[in-house]
């Protein structure tokens, strides 16, 4: 028997196996706190009432591998780098338009913005979202989660509170992705933003370095890692993963308005920041977009499979979710894919409350 | 995954959460009982298929299927559930050592054996790092390939080669320490 074999014999002698029941518990618990529904729904996607989403031409003159904002990056089918792989081109003049909108959002959060308050670790954050998803359809779902991160909550299909404990994690979340250990570490980070927006894009991608993050997958063939790591250290890489983290930490922490407008406006200073709205979410509601594009077209070596648009409310300038356009098909699809709107956020005292 | 149980979802598709819950979730719960203890385990996997579930615009079946796909994100949860996962190796690490107290009859003696194999293989794997202890996890219990391992964790080939050799290596100085019957080395017995 081998050390490999000896491993696992040893794990398997000492744990047992779980039983069918366990597994079946574990199914209902998974469907549950995922969808908010026992099952997902089989049926093909049903809509919500909502209007024709817009589609920038920006969008649709992204030709060949679409340029899009997270997804991953492949070599090409034989995992070998062209030989005559172009570097990544010069940066197209950066759109005024990003910068604008986000800048006027910005500004009309600060005109009123609430003073910055760090959540106590028996809080929990409340957020009510209308969900798009290829696997689920859409829904509409309503979660607590404790400031800690140790308990997470949610209301279940009969309205029922559902609640589950975590080992310092969060269900549903991507917290670890974040570097941050607890809600509370969240808003102590935002709450020590600078004004200088370039200087809080210093922050930004300080915890990217600290935690090691990376918005995209990149995928190597053997004897390909030089080149994969080539890839990732060119600015364009980092620049997209920063506007990821960015779109995650609003997304997850739903800050005060303050806190949105410094991460606003340090979107703006991201290279590849276009302006792509205003739009019409999945909701039927008309929003603000920006997106992150790569500052090239064409390469062949790259395939990034879909974008995702930050969506800001156009009356409130409140972040109000992301919406995503991702196919495994050549051609790009006009059809929103997947898409989290916040409709309602905030902190409570106990899960089954609401701001 | 070469135990051939768990398919790769149909060509360019995300599986349906259900069905990929069905094909992944015995496996994976086993995989995350070994690494976090029974107690942690379950919301492990719940919140591998929440992570997945919000983040399958990620997955790329071309990129070696959905089953080392979850086991990345396993993987990197185990990340935040390290408490879990000290206790369990703790636990593990005492596994059967107070059996020494017992009379010394030859059952007691085999328990005992057992005891000292148990307590020198779990010390073991606790003193991996953990980054190449989940190389030698994902091979040797989740049996991925090394490719498939290389997907689930987002390294090249060679740093799998090259975390599994250091693993290997320090498991083996614990296995090395055990006679044929599996006695420690220097033990006594």
């Amino acid at each position: 028997m081998n050390d490999l074999n000896q491993v696992k014999e040893f794990l398997t002698n000492a744990v047992p196996d779980p039983s069918d029941d366990e597994i079946a518990a574990l199914r209902r618990r998974v469907m549950t706190e995922t969808t908010g529904q026992p099952e997902p729904s089989r049926r093909s996607r049903g809509r919500l009432p909502r209007g024709r989403v817009l589609i920038p031409v920006a969008a649709a003159a992204i030709t060949g591998t679409l340029a899009l904002s997270i997804g991953l990056v492949q070599l090409g089918p034989d995992d070998t780098p062209p030989a005559d792989t172009p570097p990544a081109e010069a940066p197209p003049a950066e759109p005024a338009g990003a910068s604008q909108i986000l800048g006027d959002a910005a500004a009309a959060l600060e005109a009123d913005a609430p003073a910055v308050t760090i959540p106590r670790a028996d809080q929990w954050r409340y957020k009510k979202t209308a969900i798009l998803s290829q696997a689920v359809g859409e829904l509409e779902r309503q979660d607590w989660m404790r400031a800690d991160y140790g308990r997470t909550a949610i209301s279940g299909p009969d309205g029922e509170l559902i609640t589950s404990d975590g080992e310092g994690t969060s269900m549903n979340e991507l917290h670890y992705m974040t570097g941050f250990s607890s809600m509370v570490d969240l808003h102590e980070f935002f709450a020590d933003l600078p004004d200088d927006p370039a200087a809080t894009l210093d922050r930004i991608f300080a915890l990217i370095d600290e935690n090691d993050i990376e918005a995209m997958g990149v995928t190597c063939g053997e004897g390909n890692e030089a080149y994969c790591a080539e890839v990732r250290n060119e600015p364009w890489y980092r620049e997209n993963t920063a506007f990821w983290l960015t779109s995650e930490l609003l997304r997850i922490g739903v800050p005060p308005a303050e806190v949105q407008a410094k991460l606003l406006r340090a979107l703006g200073e991201i290279r590849g920041v276009e302006d792509v709205g205003p739009i019409t979410d999945f909701t039927g509601k008309n929003t603000l977009a920006v997106a992150w594009r790569p500052p090239f077209q064409n390469r062949q070596d790259i395939s990034l499979p879909g974008i995702s648009y930050l969506l800001i409310d156009p009356e409130t300038s409140m972040y109000r979710g992301t919406q995503s356009y991702f196919s495994t098909d050549p051609e790009p699809t006009d059809e929103p894919t997947d898409a989290e709107i916040i409709l309602d956020s905030g902190f409570v005292d106990q899960p089954g409350q609401r701001p | 995954m070469s135990d051939g149980a768990a398919p790769t979802p149909p060509d360019g598709e995300f599986a349906e959460l259900g069905d990929l819950f069905d094909r992944y979730a015995p496996a994976l719960l086993r995989y995350a009982r070994y690494r976090v203890g029974i107690d942690a385990a379950e919301d492990l996997v719940a919140e591998v298929f929440a992570t997945a579930y919000t983040q399958r615009h990620r997955y790329d079946p071309a990129r070696g299927g959905a089953g080392p796909w979850l086991y990345g994100i396993a993987s990197r949860l185990v990340r935040a559930h390290r408490r879990a996962e000290q206790r369990a190796l703790r636990a593990l690490t005492r596994g059967g050592v107070d059996r020494a107290t017992e009379s010394f009859t030859d059952e007691v003696d085999d328990k005992v054996t057992a005891a000292a194999s148990t307590h020198a293989i779990a010390a073991a794997l606790a003193r991996l790092k953990r980054r190449d202890r989940d190389v030698l996890l994902l091979i040797a219990v989740a049996e991925l390939s090394y490719a498939e391992t290389a997907e689930a964790l987002g390294i090249s080939i060679g740093t799998v080669r090259s975390r599994l050799h250091r693993a290997r290596s320090l498991m083996r100085e614990a296995f090395v320490h055990l006679d044929p019957r599996g006695h420690i080395e220097g033990s006594g017995s």
